[in-house]
């Protein structure tokens, strides 16, 4: 087994002075920020008045919410990017990290740098290129045997595109990590199987994969962060178009805050990242749970 | 000095012919659409929307550069070496006092058991997901009163504050890793808190602070919005700022300019990987274990 | 290791600390800052007429920023809310202006306009956009004319005849147009409702034709409540709109692409004979072997007119107002700049740049550039003629209005059901 997970005893006031200036950061500049919008969901206002308490609403935005199909919409497809990316792109991730650490590639670093190199874009970069590989006369259409097809301005498929174009620019992120894990695998261990006679496909299954736990854990975690703020990607490649059926909770909470075509209620906004802050919490504490549950320490 | 493990092509030449495959289509998708921009980059205006099979030009130029080079002095009051400039600033500010922090707390988390421990990792973890747009206004209030509006530290402090969380998420995840043996070796030689992170436990994160860096990097090069708001003379301007300028807006940019401004502000980042290449090969083993 | 890690951490600190130090300025600056990020007429004007009010004014100087169309309110929203504003500052005619007005932000420049300035302004000083609340709290800046654009010479190749730039096709000629034009192996319409306001401009546009006379607005009145909008006069736009997308008059693609890069770079490259909803910054940026005073091949036309007893009506709207921060510390001098973008110096710098002005023109004498189809849209601008309003002030109207043409193009919702959702918003 890799290493136990005992912990020193808390050293009384030791690890909370290990903490401060991490508390100290976060508190101010993120915990503060978060607290002071969530108050403000409870109020209506457009951003250009320097009062900004002066319009109490209570539970007005979240009606106002609820009652957009639009939310639903954006709720069901943030879903599918949440989905997509704990699963698809990770695999994905392992699946190359693997092939690239075992197989023997001269040029590995230079790969690896290749494949993460689409995450250093700015994302109206990545959005120009896609727009125009995702036309109708585009060439993702040629290569699929010239069919004529609006890939962006389909109601059920252009989410789908935003995903695809959403794992093709951060699975290299998520190598990196895996690679960094493979590389304080203990080779040992492997060498051990090999002297059994293991062949690779119980290499990789029996040995490498389960070492490699903690690291999926962790690819899962960022990902799923990841995927509740994903907007540039959204944004710059539909606008959470066609109408509204590519929107997700971020972009959503943008139109209505930021967009001049939008209702300017920064209240509702607001009210759009509560619900996100609250289901990410409540995940969090569901995994501490299930965690304990199984009677680890960690 | 660690030899490579791996497949032996004399013995499973299928599963390596496998790996050459799925290796070069993966290469092919990422760079695709790439050099289709530095495709764009090179046409001369009058055919920058004609081409062969997306990438070959009809008629290539190197005057997109100069243009774009000056696009940006024109437009923007600042040209592309003060913009570079200040996204390194910004970025290696942001990423050196992350670290430095994130350090610190993910020692925290993965060395002692202490109350509230999981309850607090939560919510900054949370934290972390709300959206920047919506935590615009606040954290403008909030640099307007620290009076810190308008210079580097209003865009490296919000950096900082994000990019800790995420640092001690993958940190702790490294840290956690190392087995208790090596640090209980140092407890009973007497070391102190202090000495285990100094001397047992960072020395082994080598490449954890490696991957630390570089997906910090990601987090932090790109950012626009806080850019755009908190840095408003153009003399601050950084580079994704400055490129949204260019592009993003309501009118007609030529293509091919446009296409030239991005390579000009991918290459910097291309060099950066070159130098920093030592980084991404290191590796270290739990030698310290057998030996 | 760790000490001189330590160290180069500090001095790394130290340097951001110093770098943040104020760049000291001697003059008074006046910030100005608008969204028209790209238009480089604009830009190059705006030099121009800056450097001629710093000689005017030598103690002080102006600092102008163009944000874009979309980053605009990401800046101007947190710095209002913090009290920290530039003098001046572009808003967004409609929702956003009179949430501003109601904010308190913008300064009543009515009473302020000497008569010189008005006579200036001319039909721009009655404009709906900048008149909210009894006061006027904008000013134009440029004027925006929307049409269809087209190549001449395409439109030959069709054997279609021409028409003056006052008149319009008929939504039946276009529909009719997209079979003919599939024979001689060209596209009716390159079209980019990316952005929403891309459709429900012409939407309006579509409503006053339809309209028995040009006031009252009927849009206006619909969105106050005052009448439903289950009526033909709002009606028929829509389902124009479907008409003309199941006819092929422009292509599925166009609920995705964006007017500005996609729709108009194809356009340019006679990828179809018309181009749909612009405004006349595209006139600087044609190319010129199809744009000059030998061979002006570049035409525009009106709106089609969606039912034969159509009155042609066309869309008068302005790219940038600006306005004039209550905050701000100079607003005397901040109000002579304002004064001075719209007089006839400026109006020639503008011209000069391929921007045309919002005012400064005299209609009798209207100048004339090298440049065929800017011609027509400033003579076009002062024209008489119907006028189609497209400035509203209620938020969620104008959203349900942008989805509801959006849903109807894409077949998702029938026209009544749109219909029904608005009366819904409007008459709670």
């Amino acid at each position: 087994m890799q290493s136990s997970n005992r912990l020193a005893a808390g050293g009384g006031w030791t690890p909370y002075a290990y903490l401060t200036p991490a508390l100290l950061v976060f508190l101010v500049f993120v915990f503060t920020p978060v607290v002071f919008s969530l108050t403000l969901s409870l109020y209506q206002f457009t951003g250009f008045d320097s009062n900004l308490f002066r319009k109490f609403v209570g539970a007005g935005n979240y009606r106002i919410l609820f009652a957009d199909k639009y939310f639903w919409v954006s709720i069901r497809n943030t879903l599918y990017f949440v989905a997509a990316s704990i699963s698809v792109q990770v695999a994905i991730a392992l699946f190359l990290a693997i092939i690239i650490f075992i197989g023997r590639f001269r040029f590995a670093t230079l790969i690896r740098m290749i494949i993460f190199f689409p995450g250093v874009l700015a994302p109206v970069a990545v959005s120009l290129a896609w727009r125009r590989m995702l036309e109708q006369d585009g060439v993702i259409n040629r290569i699929l045997g010239g069919i004529d097809f609006s890939w962006l301005s389909s109601v059920q498929l252009a989410i789908w595109c935003v995903i695809f174009v959403s794992i093709w620019q951060w699975v290299g992120y998520n190598l990196v990590i895996f690679y960094a894990g493979l590389q304080s695998l203990d080779i040992q261990l492997l060498e051990a199987a090999d002297v059994d006679g293991a062949n690779w496909g119980v290499k990789i299954n029996r040995i490498i994969v389960p070492l490699l736990g903690p690291t999926i854990l962790l690819n899962v975690i960022l990902n799923l962060i990841g995927s509740f703020r994903v907007f540039d990607i959204v944004y710059v490649l539909t606008r959470g178009g066609p109408v509204h059926y590519s929107e997700v909770l971020t972009t959503l909470m943008y139109y209505y805050s930021f967009s001049s075509n939008g209702p300017n209620s920064m209240g509702v906004g607001a009210s759009i990242a509560v619900i996100i802050f609250a289901v990410v919490l409540m995940l969090g504490f569901l995994r501490v749970r299930l965690i304990r549950r199984d009677g680890g320490a960690s | 000095m660690r030899e490579s493990y791996g497949i032996d092509r004399r013995r499973n030449p299928g599963f390596f012919a496998l790996s050459r495959v799925v290796v070069a289509v993966t290469l092919v998708c990422i760079l695709g659409p790439i050099l289709y921009i530095f495709s764009l980059s090179i046409r001369t205006e009058r055919t920058v929307y004609q081409d062969t099979l997306l990438l070959i030009p009809k008629e290539v130029t190197h005057q997109n550069y100069p243009k774009a080079w000056n696009l940006a002095k024109d437009r923007l009051g600042v040209d592309f070496l003060e913009m570079f400039r200040n996204s390194v600033v910004v970025t290696v500010c942001s990423i050196a006092l992350a670290i430095a922090v994130a350090v610190l707390s993910a020692f925290s988390f993965s060395h002692f058991r202490f109350k509230g421990k999981e309850a607090l990792f939560s919510t900054i973890i949370a934290s972390c997901v709300v959206p920047a747009q919506v935590l615009l206004i606040p954290l403008f209030f909030i640099m307007v009163r620290l009076k810190v509006l308008n210079t580097y530290l209003a865009v490296i402090l919000p950096y900082v504050g994000f990019c800790v969380p995420i640092a001690t998420l993958i940190l702790r995840s490294f840290f956690e890793q190392i087995p208790y043996e090596i640090k209980e070796a140092a407890i009973i030689d007497g070391a102190r808190n202090s000495q285990i992170l100094l001397r047992v436990v960072l020395p082994l994160s080598a490449s954890a602070l490696a991957t630390c860096i570089i997906l910090l990097f990601l987090e932090t090069w790109n950012e626009f919005l806080y850019a755009m708001v908190f840095l408003q003379k153009p003399v601050f301007q950084t580079i994704p700022v400055a490129i949204a300028k260019i592009a993003g807006g309501r009118f007609q940019l030529p293509l091919g300019t446009y296409g030239a401004a991005i390579m000009i502000t991918i290459l910097p980042v291309l060099v950066i990987f070159v130098v920093f290449q030592k980084w991404f090969v290191a590796g270290v083993t739990m030698g310290a274990l057998k030996g | 290791m760790g000490k001189k890690a330590l160290v180069v951490l500090a001095a790394v600190v130290v340097l951001s600390l110093l770098c943040g130090a104020a760049f000291a300025d001697d003059n008074v600056i006046l910030r100005f800052v608008d969204g028209q990020g790209g238009n480089d007429g604009i830009l190059a004007s705006y030099k121009e007429i800056i450097a001629l009010f710093e000689k005017q004014n030598p103690a002080y100087k102006v600092e102008y920023q163009q944000y874009t169309v979309t980053t605009l309110n990401e800046f101007l929203k947190p710095a209002l809310a913090a009290g920290q504003a530039p003098d001046m500052f572009a808003v967004y005619a409609g929702p956003d202006a009179i949430e501003m007005v109601q904010a308190g932000v913008l300064v009543d420049i009515k009473p302020l306009i000497d008569n010189e300035w008005k006579k200036w302004l001319g039909p721009g000083y009655n404009f709906k956009g900048t008149n909210m609340k009894g006061g006027i709290y904008l000013t134009p800046q440029d004027a925006l004319t929307e049409c269809v654009w087209y190549h001449k010479d395409m439109l030959k190749k069709l054997g279609w005849p021409a028409k003056p730039f006052t008149q319009a096709y008929s939504m039946e000629e276009y529909i009719q147009m997209v079979g003919k034009a599939k024979g001689v192996g060209l596209n009716v319409m390159e079209a980019g409702f990316l952005e929403p306001w891309c459709y429900f401009n012409p939407f309006f546009n579509f409503v006053h034709q339809l309209q028995p006379s040009e006031s009252p607005d009927m849009v206006e009145q619909a969105m106050n409540g005052e009448i439903s909008w289950k009526q033909d006069v709002f009606r028929k736009p829509l389902e124009a709109y479907a008409k003309m997308n199941k006819a092929g008059v422009w292509r599925p693609d166009a609920l995705n692409m964006d007017y500005q890069v996609q729709a108009f770079g194809k356009w340019l490259e006679k990828n179809s004979i018309f181009m749909w909803a612009q405004g006349d910054w595209f006139a600087g940026s044609m190319k010129k072997e199809d744009n000059n005073p030998q061979n002006p091949s570049i035409g525009i036309t009106q709106y089609p007119t969606i039912d034969p007893k159509s009155v042609v009506s066309y869309n008068k709207n302005f790219g940038s107002d600006i306005g004039l921060y209550t905050k701000g510390k100079n607003q005397k001098a901040s109000l002579a700049f304002m004064r001075l973008t719209n007089s006839p110096q400026a109006a020639q710098i503008f011209i000069r740049h391929g921007v045309n002005p919002a005012a400064g023109v005299d209609p009798t004498n209207v100048p004339k550039t090298d440049n065929p189809v800017f011609n027509d849209c400033i003579v076009l601008y002062n024209s008489p003629g119907r006028f189609s309003e497209i400035i509203y002030f209620n938020p969620q109207a104008v959203k349900a209005i942008g989805d509801g043409i959006g849903n109807v193009v894409l077949g998702v919702q029938k026209p009544d059901e749109v219909l029904s959702e608005l009366d819904k918003v409007t008459r709670k």
